[in-house]
């Protein structure tokens, strides 16, 4: 059997102590946010870490209490702190326990570990299939108020009303007013489709909004082109044949850039310098306006030819950017 | 945070609702994940279950957030740890098979108070946890113990590493390496470790 370094981290999480001791605050965040802490406590103590601890957490923490709640291990803490942290595992049980009760917004922007991101994509998407049909109809209308061009769903199906149930709402839902319910609910879903002017599918999770983009790769320029492969992917996978379709992906593209401009891919970037990634995100600001005018043209009584060409040449843009990262937070020529 | 908060509850635009919830989940799943483990299921606990509560308490705050951001919250993540304590609780007092460690599904809990339940549960993981830490990993140990017989020189490499800066120095000068072969051993004593772990401590 061989091993991978994501399942060493979660077997031995101990043997992946970094070797340079000033990596040993950032990787010690991201573990006392992680799951695997009392397995690496465990292993401490068996390589030679003391239990029960030689000193208390206050007492290794002192007057870097706060200071460690609101801005992490990296600043407050000495290396020799760090170091009583690790050769006294229990303390940094305890030292979790302070953090999920009163660690500040810091310990919520730390790079989650890969079992962490998973255990998240799995949560997130099992309560949004769960809720979602609830949203729909609220969406669909806000949708519906818009003036436009009539809009088949893409690729001709539409909305997916089903919902997905825990076997006890099955059960509990089962009768009369939850059949009439749902007559109701799909005959309401079929009029909104037929008669909204700008029915589209939540087309979520496409583009910046892909799920998978959450979790960062090996290093921040793996991430950044895995963000340019995931668009160019997202953009081919259904062909643009008319202005509709155009228009749909247009759209999906514009709402997915909110995930990068409002940070809810900072934790996958992290590492990207912050004069880089407040280019990109300015940037990205751009290529969201641009969508925004050509959204608007083939809204309008007579759109422009070029626009799917100019589309590509959008796309092109930002991917070119994005597999050439060096080209963030450089003077742009006059 | 609060900002955060203030987007779920008070969103720009009546449809972004459900992306301020998902900022929400996006935030705190590893806190209510790692909370709910720390009271109520010991440190081999099994993801999938705490997932599975984890799930619950989402879609209660989904349903619950109009009560909620009506109060003018302040503290989302206690809110969010209530429900979550109240979710696993109720699970408890269904008792339903596996839904909590085996000696505290004994208990007739219909007579005792969800804080003592609580109380009473984090004493006991507290001490079992404790235990479990002083007796350490028992595989690792095995492969340790073989690897000091095979190979003193990456034992002493890779245990040096969580001692102090004069362990390592002592290390350094013992076996007359620098410090990238001191790496090299280290990595050395990790493959060793991890094969040994594999193929069977025993």
């Amino acid at each position: 059997m061989t091993f991978d370094d994501e399942q060493l981290a979660n077997l031995l999480p101990a043997l992946c102590l970094p070797d340079d001791r000033s990596e040993w605050p950032a990787w010690l965040e991201q573990q006392l946010m992680g799951f695997n802490l009392p397995k690496l406590c465990k292993q401490l103590v068996t390589i030679g870490g003391k239990h029960p601890p030689q000193l208390t957490l206050s007492e290794l923490l002192g007057n870097q209490r706060d200071p460690v709640l609101q801005q992490g291990l990296r600043g407050p803490l000495s290396a020799q702190q760090i170091q009583r942290l690790i050769q006294n595992p229990g303390l940094l049980l305890e030292l979790q326990d302070l953090i999920l009760e009163k660690g500040g917004d810091y310990w919520t922007r730390v790079r989650p570990t890969s079992e962490v991101s998973k255990s998240l994509e799995a949560v997130r998407g099992r309560v949004l299939s769960q809720i979602r049909p609830s949203t729909e109809p609220s969406s669909a209308v806000d949708q519906a108020l818009k003036p436009g061009l009539f809009l088949a769903t893409e690729g001709g199906s539409p909305p997916d009303l089903r919902r997905v149930e825990s076997p006890e709402n099955k059960t509990k839902r089962e009768g009369s007013w939850y059949w009439m319910g749902a007559i109701l609910a799909t005959a309401a879903a079929i009029l909104l489709i037929v008669m909204n002017p700008f029915q589209q599918p939540q087309d979520q999770g496409e583009f910046f909004a892909a799920a998978e983009l959450r979790s960062p790769a090996e290093t921040v320029d793996a991430t950044l082109a895995r963000i340019a492969d995931r668009i160019e992917k997202d953009w081919k996978k259904k062909p643009v044949i008319d202005n509709a379709s155009l228009l749909n992906r247009l759209i999906t593209f514009r709402d997915s850039c909110d995930y990068l401009i409002d940070g809810r891919l900072d934790a996958s970037l992290q590492g990207l310098p912050d004069a880089k990634l407040t280019d990109l995100k300015e940037r990205c600001k751009k290529w969201k306006g641009q969508a925004e005018t050509m959204i608007a043209d083939l809204q309008s009584e007579s759109p422009p030819e070029n626009l799917k060409e100019k589309a590509d040449e959008l796309m092109g843009r930002l991917k070119k950017i994005l597999r050439n990262p060096d080209e963030l937070g450089k003077p742009k020529p006059v | 945070m609060e900002e955060q908060v203030e987007h779920f509850c008070h969103p720009e635009q009546a449809d972004q609702h459900l992306r301020g919830f998902e900022r929400l989940i996006d935030t705190y799943h590893h806190f209510l994940i790692n909370r709910l483990r720390k009271r109520f299921f010991s440190s081999n606990f099994d993801l999938d279950r705490l997932e599975e509560f984890a799930q619950r308490t989402w879609v209660k705050v989904w349903e619950h957030r109009t009560s909620f951001c009506a109060r003018n919250p302040r503290n989302f993540r206690s809110w969010l740890f209530t429900i979550g304590t109240r979710e696993v609780l109720q699970d408890f007092r269904k008792k339903r098979p596996g839904a909590m460690p085996d000696d505290f599904d004994q208990q007739d809990s219909a007579s005792i108070p969800p804080d003592q339940i609580v109380m009473e549960q984090e004493q006991r993981l507290s001490l079992h946890d404790s235990i479990e830490l002083s007796l350490g990993d028992e595989d690792l140990r095995k492969c340790l113990d073989r690897l000091k017989i095979e190979s003193p020189k990456c034992f002493d490499a890779l245990v040096s590493k969580i001692l102090d800066d004069s362990a390592e120095d002592e290390i350094l000068t013992k076996y007359r390496i620098d410090r990238p072969a001191l790496s090299r051993l280290r990595w050395k004593a990790a493959q060793k470790i991890k094969d040994c772990i594999v193929g069977g401590a025993s």
